[in-house]
C-alpha cells in the first residue's frame, strides 16, 4: 500500500469555542501505482484528508503510513521533511505559489529545499518543462508574463521536479477551458503510468470516470466508500442523495434503458456507446 | 425582436499595438439568454469589462437599450446591467449578506427606510433570506454568488453578465446559479449575457457567439454554430456530447437528425427504438 | 489564528451591544485620557469599577476578557521590569548586587499595570460589542466635521471598512501560500537567515500578487454597482441615538469628571 489511514481523526483549534471535527475515524489504504479520485461536497473532510498525506497536518489521533514513513499525533513535522518530497501537493489555484523572477528559478525551487544540487535541479527543470507541455525557451522568462493556464503548469512543475512518489492535486482543472482540463488531466495520467500513485481531489465526474481507477468518497468526515469507479456509478441512488451529478455518459445510458435499451452503464467511452447504440437499433 | 445591446466595430488593446478586441460587432436581443463562448485568453472577459464601462474602448460604439456609453451616459447604462464576476470573494463587499445587497442601493441614493424591504425580497428572490446577517466566510462559493445576483436584482436592471460566474463553484453551487439564472430568463424576461467555455450551457441557450483571438468567428443559433465540428475544436472548445453521439449514429448508417440537445437525442432514439 | 481575541465582535445581545457606536467611541477616548490622570488608588478603583460594571452589562465572559489580555502580557512584563528596574525614586527596599527596586519604582510599576489593564478592557469591551461596520459608521460620523476642510472621511470610511472585510480572507490566504511553499519544502521556522529571509520572499510575494489581484477585482465589482466615491449616496445603516445613550454619555462624564478632579485635589 501506498497511503494508509487508521482511525483517523483531525479536529480544528482544539479546546477552543471554534473547534471543528474534520476527519471522524477515517481508514483508507490507496493502492501503489493507482489514480484515485477522492470527492465529495465542499467541507466533507477532503482537504484536511489530502494535507495529513504529505504531513502539513498531524492526526489529532490514529495513525497516517505514506509507504515506509509512519505519522502519529506526537511526531514532531520536522522530522517529517522527508514527506513532503515523497507527497507532492498541488493545491487549488498553485499558480499564486510562483514568486521567483524567472520559470528556472521557480521550478528549482523545490528540488534546491530537498538538497537536489543547483545543476542537478536545472537539468530536472529542463525535462518538467517540456513534460508539461512548454519548452525550453520559457525557461528564462518571468512567470508572471504568462497566461493563467500555463502558470499552472509551471506550478505544477515545480512540484514534479520534486519527483515525489505521490502526487496530490487539489482541483487541478478548476477554471480551465475545456482544452486546458483536458491536456491536464493527460499529464496527470501519464505521469501516473509512468509509476507513481495519483489522488485527484475533483468535482467533475466526467473526469473522474474517464482517468481514474478507484474512487474515494468523503462525507461529513468520513469516507464512506472506496470503490472502482464503474461500481461507484452504479450506485446511482447514493449519488443522487448526495447530490453528486452523474458523468454526462452514464446519465445518458441511463435515460436510454429507461426507455428500452439494454446498455451497459459503465461504458465510458463514447465510440463504444456508439457503437452498442448502432447495434441495439440494427438488431 | 427588439435589440438591447448593440456593440458596432469595438476595439480595445491594453497595449498600444496589440487589440485584445479587433473591430467587433454583435447584436443582443431583449430578453434572450445569450452566450458568449471562447477559451481562455479569447477576450471574451474583456468584452464583458468593456460593456460595463469598466475598460475605456479604443474605437467603435456600445449602444445599451438605446443609449450609445460614453463618459456623460455610464452610469445610465451601467443602471441597465448588473455583472456577476468569477472569483465569489472578490465582489463581496459587504461585511454581511445584507450590507452587500444595500451597497448598490446606497450608490444609487435610495432612500434608506425603504431598503429593508427591498433587501428582503431578493433574498428571498435567491433564496438567501434565511442568511441576511452572515459573514461573507460563513457562505460557499454558490451562496457568495446568489447575493451578487441580489445585490444586482436589487438596482432592478434589464441585462445580468454573467462572466464566468459559475467557473469557480462546485457542481451544486453551478446548479443553483444556472437554475436562478435560467428562471429569472423565463420568469422575468431578463436578458442574460453569459461569458462562458462551457458547451453544454451554450447549447442550452438562445444564441451563440463564437470568439477567438478578439474576433467573432461566427454567430447564431447554437444548433448552427455548434454543429460545425471543425470550427469548434480548432477554438480550444469542446463539442457537444448530443453532436457526438448523433454524428456516430449517422456513419453507422442510422437515420437521426444532428442534435445538440441531450433530451432531444435520448427522445429521437427511443421513437426509433420502439419502431423497431 | 483563530484564537486571536483582541479586536473580536462577539455576536451577542447586551445593554452595552445596542448603544450608538457614536457614544461608544467617544466614551472610549474620554476614558482613555481620564486613566492617565493621576487620581490615585482611590480612582483607578473608582474607574475599575466602573470597567467591570461595563463588562457586566455587556454579557462579555471573563475568559474572553483574560484571553484579550493574554497576548499582551509580555510587553507588560517586560515594561514592568524596566520601570522596577530604572525608576530610582523613594526609599531603598532590595538591593541584591546592582539591582536597587526603590518603593516609588514598585508604586508606579503597579500604577502602569493597572491602566495597561484598564485600557486593554475598554478598548476589547468596544470592539466586542461593536460591529466592525458599526464601528467604521461611528468613526465616519466622529469625523464628518472634518468633512469642511477637506478631509476624505467617506473614502477612510470606506477604507477601513473594506480593510476589515477583507482581512479573514487575506488571513486565510496566507495560511494556504504557507501551506503551499511548505509542500515545496520551505521550513517557515527553521533554516540561516539567508533561508529565512527567502521563505518570506516566498510567502511574500504570492501574497502581494493576489492581494493586488483582489483589488483590482473590488474596483471592478464596486464600479459596476455604481459606486462613485464623489457622488452622494445615501446609508443603509443609519445611527439612532437614543436617551439610553444620552444617560450613558452622562454617566462617563461624570466619571471622568470625578478623576480628573481627584487627580488635582489628592
Amino acid at each position: 500500500m501506498s497511503i494508509t489511514f487508521k482511525e483517523v481523526e483531525h479536529t480544528y483549534s482544539v479546546d477552543t469555542p471554534f473547534a471543528y471535527h474534520a476527519l471522524k475515524g477515517v481508514n483508507l489504504d490507496i493502492k501503489k501505482g493507482s489514480m484515485t479520485a477522492l470527492i465529495g461536497h465542499t467541507g466533507s473532510g477532503k482537504s484536511t484528508l489530502i494535507q495529513h498525506i504529505n504531513a502539513l497536518l498531524l492526526p489529532t489521533s490514529g495513525q497516517v503510513q505514506i509507504e515506509d514513513v509512519l505519522i502519529t499525533a506526537t511526531d514532531k513535522p520536522s522530522s517529517l521533511k522527508s514527506l513532503r518530497k515523497k507527497a507532492g501537493l498541488v493545491f487549488q489555484f498553485p499558480e499564486y505559489q510562483l514568486f521567483e523572477e524567472t520559470i528556472l528559478k521557480d521550478i528549482i525551487f523545490g528540488p534546491k529545499n530537498f538538497g537536489v544540487s543547483e545543476e542537478e535541479a536545472i537539468k530536472i527543470a529542463k525535462d518538467m518543462i517540456q513534460l508539461v507541455g512548454l519548452d525550453e525557451s520559457y525557461l528564462e522568462r518571468s512567470p508572471f508574463d504568462l497566461s493563467g493556464g500555463q502558470k499552472r503548469r509551471i506550478a505544477i512543475a515545480g512540484i514534479l521536479a520534486m519527483n515525489p512518489d505521490i502526487l496530490i492535486l487539489d482541483e487541478p482543472t478548476a477554471g480551465l477551458d475545456p482544452q486546458g482540463a483536458k491536456e491536464m488531466l493527460q499529464l496527470f495520467k501519464k505521469v501516473n503510468q509512468e509509476g507513481k500513485t495519483v489522488v485527484l481531489v475533483s468535482h467533475d465526474m466526467n473526469q473522474v470516470l474517464e482517468y481514474c481507477d478507484d474512487v474515494v468518497v468523503m462525507n461529513h468526515g468520513r469516507v464512506e466508500k472506496h470503490v472502482t469507479v464503474a461500481e461507484l456509478f452504479k450506485e446511482t441512488e447514493y449519488l443522487t442523495s448526495l447530490s453528486i451529478d452523474l458523468p454526462i455518459i452514464t446519465s445518458f445510458i441511463l435515460e436510454l434503458n429507461k426507455n428500452g435499451f439494454h446498455i451497459d452503464p459503465s461504458i465510458k467511452d463514447i465510440n463504444v456507446l456508439v457503437q452498442e447504440i448502432g447495434g441495439q437499433l440494427n438488431e | 425582436m427588439e435589440k438591447i445591446i448593440e456593440v458596432k466595430h469595438l476595439s480595445f488593446g491594453y497595449d498600444e499595438d496589440i487589440l485584445t478586441i479587433d473591430d467587433i460587432s454583435f447584436q443582443i436581443q431583449k430578453g434572450s439568454y445569450t452566450t458568449i463562448l471562447g477559451h481562455n485568453g479569447s477576450g471574451k472577459s474583456t468584452i464583458a469589462k468593456l460593456l460595463m464601462g469598466l475598460l475605456e474602448k479604443k474605437s467603435g460604439d456600445i449602444i445599451v437599450g438605446g443609449i450609445p456609453l460614453s463618459e456623460e451616459t455610464l452610469s445610465q447604462v451601467r443602471n441597465q446591467m448588473g455583472i456577476v464576476f468569477q472569483n465569489p470573494d472578490n465582489q463581496f463587499i459587504g461585511s454581511t449578506v445584507r450590507d452587500d445587497i444595500a451597497f448598490g442601493l446606497e450608490n444609487n441614493c435610495v432612500d434608506p427606510a425603504l431598503m429593508d424591504d427591498i433587501i428582503n425580497e431578493y433574498a428571498k428572490k435567491v433564496n438567501m433570506y434565511e442568511f441576511l446577517d452572515h459573514e461573507p466566510t460563513k457562505l460557499s462559493g454558490g451562496q457568495k454568488q446568489r447575493v451578487a445576483i441580489a445585490g444586482i436584482l436589487a438596482m432592478s436592471p434589464s441585462i445580468i453578465i454573467l462572466d464566468e460566474a459559475t467557473s469557480m463553484l462546485d457542481p451544486r453551487g453551478k446548479n443553483e446559479i444556472n437554475a436562478l439564472v435560467h428562471q429569472l430568463n423565463k420568469d422575468k424576461n431578463m436578458t442574460i449575457l453569459s461569458i462562458t467555455h462551457d458547451i453544454e450551457e451554450a447549447a442550452l441557450s438562445d444564441y451563440v457567439i463564437l470568439l477567438s483571438d478578439g474576433h467573432v468567428v461566427d454567430e447564431g443559433k447554437p444548433e448552427d454554430v455548434l454543429m460545425k465540428k471543425d470550427e469548434i475544436e480548432r477554438l480550444s472548445l469542446d463539442i457537444p456530447f448530443a453532436y457526438k453521439v448523433s454524428e456516430g449514429l449517422q456513419k453507422l448508417g442510422i437515420s437521426i437528425t444532428n442534435q445538440i440537445d441531450r433530451e432531444k437525442l435520448v427522445k429521437e432514439l427511443c421513437q426509433l427504438h420502439s419502431k423497431k | 489564528m483563530n484564537n486571536m481575541m483582541f479586536g473580536k465582535y462577539i455576536p451577542i445581545d447586551s445593554f452595552i451591544h445596542r448603544l450608538d457606536p457614536r457614544l461608544k467611541i467617544g466614551s472610549l477616548l474620554l476614558l482613555l485620557i481620564a486613566v492617565f490622570f493621576d487620581a490615585g488608588f482611590l480612582g483607578y478603583a473608582l474607574l475599575g469599577i466602573f470597567v467591570i460594571i461595563m463588562a457586566l452589562l455587556s454579557h462579555i465572559k471573563v475568559s474572553q476578557i483574560l484571553k484579550a489580555i493574554k497576548p499582551m502580557l509580555f510587553m507588560m512584563a517586560f515594561l514592568m521590569i524596566f520601570n522596577l528596574l530604572f525608576i530610582q525614586q523613594g526609599n531603598l527596599l532590595v538591593s541584591i548586587g546592582f539591582i536597587k527596586i526603590y518603593d516609588q519604582a514598585v508604586l508606579q510599576t503597579l500604577y502602569i499595570f493597572i491602566r495597561l489593564i484598564l485600557i486593554i478592557v475598554m478598548t476589547t469591551i468596544l470592539t466586542a460589542t461593536t460591529k466592525p461596520l458599526d464601528l467604521t459608521l461611528g468613526i465616519e460620523h466622529l469625523l464628518s466635521p472634518f468633512k469642511r476642510i477637506g478631509f476624505p472621511t467617506h473614502e477612510v470610511a470606506m477604507m477601513i471598512s473594506i480593510a476589515l472585510r477583507f482581512i479573514p480572507t487575506l488571513l486565510e490566504e496566507t495560511q494556504r501560500i504557507m501551506k503551499a511553499q511548505a509542500s515545496r519544502g520551505v521550513e517557515f521556522s527553521e533554516g540561516s537567515l539567508k533561508e529565512k529571509i527567502l521563505s518570506i520572499v516566498s510567502l511574500i510575494i504570492p501574497l502581494f500578487i493576489s492581494a493586488f489581484q483582489r483589488a483590482e477585482d473590488l474596483a471592478n465589482a464596486m464600479e459596476s454597482r455604481n459606486y462613485n466615491p464623489e457622488a452622494k449616496r445615501t446609508r443603509y445603516k443609519q445611527l439612532i441615538w437614543k436617551i439610553s445613550d444620552t444617560i450613558s454619555f452622562a454617566c462617563v462624564i461624570m466619571i471622568c469628571s470625578v478623576l480628573v478632579i481627584m487627580s488635582f485635589v489628592l
